[in-house]
């Protein structure tokens, strides 16, 4: 099986596709001056961990740390503070407009698979898994993608009620970044389908992960923080299921598991949490997704 | 970040609690300055903030590896039964990720002048120990594992929104994942749906 990336493209090794590949230590001032500019601009900078958040940094996996110098930290103060409150609220707003229309591209992918899409049962990954022949392989593939469906409406109402809270407009468009690799993406068969949607689950996790080091409403943080949760859960998961597909163990990749708990491959742990901390490897940025 | 408290105000007040702390250690204080003498307390400060949630998660890191160990020797001695081999990986693997977690937090300790906290918590470690204590199957080991992951997640899931260092809120971030992808699939194993919940609510959070 070929792994799939976001635009549905062979990855390179740390390519996911489609987001900006960064250090996951964003400064959020710096994410600010682009904000409080009223740009459109990425704003990745990186800023160094001093103090306590250095020692953090340290203990984190490489990719995962801050390696910029804090230069670039000192340099942004000074505009961001200028910003003040209002450019606090635009970049919370902007970080929730993009969880929202993450969101809005997993249900439609979802749907592409469950046959409720543009295409309805015609959709490549609905007549590929409309054709699995383990009967409870394809069942709970079904109930996996249907409750991952609905676990990320419930986000996307959780983030646009957030929005508006804090008085910006809510999203519901997908992520313009990522909505026609997703439409393009081949997901004709089973285990791409699975694959592609780990891919994605990945980007959503990680971007949230990030979100939570910038976002400063309280509720929002807490929004951020219970959804994340919940992509790690179906990441883990789909995981699984792919890594039982392609060791052509896919009929395995049922619920309840009963007596095949047994048949299970011991390897099913280290591919389903491979790392005790995750690389954060590709996020979408705060202002991909905002409200133009 | 938030409250007006920069980093180096953080780690400052950090360094001189810990300054007054190093009397308490020597006294059996530690791991978060409790249990010191009567004298002593009085001078002490309680840990707050994010080297709190750094000393409740390095206890609850211990009790999971406690907990793990325990189960992973019942195992071993058969006492079990007959134990699937994705059960004792899930377990070991568990285990071993919870030692890198506890590895971050006590080194968030150990950088501000606290000593590292090496043993479980003490409030939850009784429990843990006798539910460990009459588990009887896979089954039940399941259920235990499932437990602790979700006193660490819901920990974690609480203490994010608290915390002022914004690496310290993407290490808890980042251990959050981990413990939820291992919920999931210790209750794929135990024939649950893996994601049950759409949204994560903090209801077995420790404090």
């Amino acid at each position: 099986m070929t792994a799939v990336t976001v635009d549905g493209k062979p990855p390179a090794p740390d390519d996911t596709g489609g987001g900006d590949d960064v250090e996951s230590h964003v400064d959020r001032r710096a994410v600010l001056r682009t904000v409080s500019r009223g740009t459109g601009a990425t704003a990745v900078a990186l800023a160094a961990g001093g103090g306590l958040g250095g020692v953090v940094a340290g203990l984190l996996p490489s990719s995962a740390s801050a390696s910029a110098s804090a230069s670039a930290t000192a340099s942004a103060s000074a505009s961001a503070t200028a910003g003040g409150g209002r450019a606090d609220a635009a970049l919370d707003i902007q970080i929730l407009q993009t969880a929202a229309s993450l969101e809005t591209l997993m249900i439609d992918l979802y749907a592409a698979a469950l046959g409720s899409g543009p295409l309805g049962l015609a959709a490549p990954p609905a007549v590929a898994i409309a054709a699995m022949t383990d009967p409870a392989a394809r069942t709970t593939l079904v109930k996996l993608l249907t409750d991952a469906q609905a676990h990320h409406r419930e986000h996307r109402l959780a983030f646009q009620s957030r929005t508006t809270e804090l008085g910006g407009k809510e999203q519901t468009a997908a992520n313009p970044k990522y909505a026609s690799g997703v439409a393009s993406a081949d997901v004709s068969s089973p285990d791409r389908m699975v694959d592609y949607a780990a891919v994605l689950e990945k980007i959503l996790t990680d971007t949230y992960v990030l979100d939570l080091t910038l976002v400063e409403n309280v509720k929002a943080k807490e929004t951020l923080a219970s959804v994340m949760a919940v992509e790690a859960q179906h990441l883990a998961v789909f995981r699984a299921v792919g890594a039982l597909m392609r060791d052509d163990l896919g009929q395995l990749a049922k619920i309840p598991i009963g007596n095949d708990l047994v048949n299970l491959p011991p390897t099913l742990a280290a591919a389903a949490f491979p790392k005790a901390l995750e690389e954060i490897t590709s996020v979408a940025e705060p202002a991909s997704g905002a409200v133009p | 970040m938030s409250g007006g408290l920069t980093r180096r105000r953080f780690l400052g007040a950090g360094v001189g609690a810990a300054a007054v702390a190093a009397g308490a250690a020597a006294c059996g204080g530690g791991g978060g300055g409790d249990g010191a003498s009567d004298t002593t307390v009085a001078t002490v400060p309680r840990l707050t903030g994010d080297l709190a949630v750094a000393d409740l998660a390095a206890r609850l890191e211990n009790l999971a590896i406690a907990t793990y160990d325990g189960l992973l020797a019942t195992t071993e001695a058969g006492t079990l039964g007959a134990v699937p081999a994705v059960v004792a990986a899930v377990i070991a693997t568990a285990h071993a990720q919870h030692t890198e977690h506890l590895a971050v937090w006590n080194g968030v300790l150990r950088a501000a002048g606290q000593p590292e906290v090496t043993t479980a918590d003490a409030g939850l470690a009784p429990t843990l120990d006798g539910m460990r204590a009459e588990v009887t199957d896979v089954g039940g080991a399941l259920r235990l594992v499932l437990l602790v992951e979700e006193i660490l997640s819901d920990t974690y899931l609480k203490a994010i929104p608290t915390l002022v260092d914004k690496e310290s809120v993407q290490a808890a971030a980042l251990i959050l994942v981990t413990d939820q992808q291992h919920q999931a699939i210790v209750r794929f194993a135990l024939g649950e749906n893996p994601a049950p919940e759409p949204l994560q609510i903090p209801d077995k959070a420790a404090s």
